[in-house]
């Protein structure tokens, strides 16, 4: 039903503000046309693009000084702080609407830009393949962001690494569409769609269908097999039933396929997808990755101590070769990151775990399935932690990103006169207080997502209360060790 | 969705109760939190201490990482690079000094706000030049009550949230 306009604009200061209910944003005409034009993500990813090409271009050839050249600034201080900060919890996966890195595959695979292609598969590329079925997972997503966090100060710091990245992205990218079908790149080897999917179970915004009895008598699912002139989901999403943000990249086609206008794009309250069926061990092992890394990044990247930075500045020695140097102590570091993140912090969670279910004393529940379940509850304090450690990146570095846009290949130009603008933190000294507050926000989602997750085992309010403790204590511990970090 | 077993304000508080717990609960810790970031930040009566520390900059850290002082200390840092040129920069008090090498520089500060200061490079040495950091921690008589302060701010902040949801049940 239509709403009026005064009625529209109440509901969605409603939802956005009070978090009440949802609204289907595409009530407002101009995002409904906006959304639904064919060319609305080819510009969106355009524009990126264009932008991932200069990065890249500044990255191989320009300055090798960090925070004079346009790929570190701009990929690790500006992407990232807006990434992790602005789109992921308010639009969840919007990033992968406008991600450039799989658009050559994705026009090859399709014979198309904007247009649906008749043209069918011919020569050298052939139909492609399904993705194995036992990498139907986010393993490799898991350990792709491990590997790249292990490299994090020699990724963050050198802009060769930074564009040697990128261009291997597009490259990986490109291939994989030529081999396997649609998205297989996204979906399960992509390191960065694996922590947005995860972490887009918070956010404020969903993509679902409007009613499913009409899907459901609806046999030819364009919005899954795509119509004449859209294509269907290229996320392996089944869209007439999916409840999880996790997996649907927010491409918008099945928006543009479904001949009976059944989808919404609605705003949210936070945390929607953490209570929704569908948890996943692998899925489990991320919120520790996740949740873990935030920490040993604050540590290693923020932190005072000299030595730890020394055991992480592994450097590329060009141009005698591909080896890496510094390797005296970095392997220790490795082992530090894969350990805590892979093993110590999800077995301090089964120890906290195993005494939730041990004071609850009621039979038959499987410690596995209640880690496994309770785990999503760190969904929330995790995002905040990388929100908080994103922060002084912003606030502190805010004059590099003035310095690189009159001189974006560190070559001495100064085009909008604001090359020689001097370091300037913004309030530094606010930052510890900032970060407190959003560790209390992902505190009070993380609590009473926990508390519900408990719940759906102990449907007793006294036993849920008993076996919730534990949780507290580790939410409680958890939140602490970053105030620590911030102040202490 | 509401639970009929909830207490009434479970009920009554309906769909947007969450909303208005949480900000609740942020407005109470901002207020809580400038309360403790402004406090301890007149110098104490009696006796003021001055002393110098001495700091070695180098790639990528500052020797002694690390510097606490007490409140009301008036510090005079006298900072030697190792290597190249390093800035010297103390979040919260206009402190930023370029140190060359071969020279020495030297700044006082009166140590008048508790709590942790990030120390920071403000001249490009390098390659991990944005991640060169030191830390000064101001505390009052031997507690960091920026720190201490926050910690209670978090406990309170979790056993009220804890509260509620307990309350609104499952």
């Amino acid at each position: 039903m239509k709403m009026e306009s005064s009625s529209k604009v109440k509901s969605f200061l409603m939802s956005l503000i009070l978090h009440r209910g949802k609204f289907d944003v595409m009530e407002f005409n101009i995002i409904r046309r906006l959304i639904k034009h064919t060319a609305f993500q080819f510009i969106l990813i355009l524009l990126n693009l264009l932008v991932f090409w200069v990065i890249i271009l500044s990255g191989l050839f320009g300055s090798q000084v960090g925070n004079k050249n346009l790929s570190i600034i701009f990929v690790w201080i500006v992407w990232w702080f807006l990434l992790i900060a602005v789109l992921l919890p308010i639009f969840g996966r919007a990033w992968c609407t406008m991600c450039p890195i799989p658009v050559f595959g994705e026009y090859i695979q399709r014979r198309g830009i904007l247009v649906k292609s008749d043209k069918k598969a011919e020569g050298w590329v052939k139909k492609p393949k399904r993705w194995p079925e036992r990498f139907n997972n986010i393993w490799l997503q898991n350990l792709g962001f491990l590997g790249m966090a292990t490299f994090s100060p020699l990724l963050v710091t050198r802009p060769i690494i930074t564009g040697i990245l990128l261009g291997l992205l597009f490259v990986i990218a490109t291939i994989m569409m030529l081999i396997f079908e649609k998205r297989s790149f996204c979906k399960y080897v992509c390191p960065v769609a694996g922590f947005l999917g995860l972490f887009s179970m918070f956010s404020a915004i969903e993509l679902r269908v409007k009613d499913r009895i009409l899907c459901r008598n609806h046999l030819d699912k364009e919005c899954i097999n795509g119509s004449d002139t859209h294509y269907g989901c290229p996320f392996f999403v089944h869209v007439p039933t999916f409840e999880r943000n996790n997996y649907c990249g927010l491409c918008t086609e099945c928006i543009k396929a479904c001949p009976h206008d059944n989808i919404s794009l609605n705003l949210r309250p936070f945390a929607g997808d953490i209570l929704k069926k569908g948890r996943r061990i692998d899925e489990a092992w991320k919120s520790f990755i996740m949740l873990t890394l935030a920490g040993l990044y604050m540590i290693v990247l923020l932190g005072p101590w000299g030595w730890l930075k020394d055991w992480a500045n592994v450097f590329w020695v060009p141009p005698y070769g591909w080896g890496l140097a510094n390797f005296s102590n970095f392997p220790i570091l490795v082992g530090i990151f894969w350990f805590s993140s892979l093993l110590f912090t999800p077995a301090i969670f089964l120890g906290f775990t195993a005494m939730s279910r041990a004071v609850a004393r009621v039979k038959g529940i499987s410690l596995k399935l209640l880690f496994r379940d309770l785990s999503y509850e760190l969904i929330p304090l995790a995002l905040m932690a990388w929100i908080a450690f994103s922060i002084p990146l912003l606030m502190v570095n805010w004059s590099y990103i003035a310095n690189v846009i009159s001189d974006p290949f560190g070559l001495g130009w100064n085009l909008f006169g604001t090359a020689e603008l001097a370091f300037n933190p913004f309030y530094p000294e606010s930052i510890p207080y900032i970060q407190t507050i959003f560790i209390i926000f992902g505190l009070f989602y993380a609590i009473r997502s926990g508390y519900k997750i408990i719940g759906e085992h102990y449907p007793d309010r006294g036993t849920a209360f008993r076996a919730f403790l534990p949780q507290l204590l580790f939410l409680m511990l958890t939140s602490l060790l970053f105030i620590l970090l911030f102040m202490g | 969705m509401q639970n009929a077993h909830a207490p009434p304000l479970g009920r009554l508080m309906g769909s947007a109760g969450n909303m208005k717990v949480l900000v609740t609960v942020l407005v109470v810790t901002i207020i809580l939190l400038t309360l403790v970031s402004t406090s301890h930040t007149q110098s104490p009566e009696g006796k003021v201490r001055s002393y110098t520390i001495d700091v070695v900059a180098r790639q990528f850290a500052y020797e002694p990482g690390r510097i606490v002082v007490n409140l009301g200390d008036e510090v005079t840092f006298k900072v030697q690079t190792k290597d190249v040129s390093h800035g010297f920069y103390i979040d919260g008090y206009d402190v930023d000094v370029h140190i060359h090498p071969g020279e020495t520089e030297e700044v006082t500060i009166v140590a008048d706000k508790v709590g942790k200061f990030k120390i920071r490079c403000s001249v490009t040495c390098g390659s991990m030049h944005p991640f060169m950091m030191g830390e000064l921690i101001v505390v009052h008589d031997g507690v960091n009550y920026a720190h201490v302060g926050s910690t209670i701010v978090v406990v309170i902040a979790a056993l009220c949230i804890a509260t509620y949801v307990w309350r609104r049940g499952t």
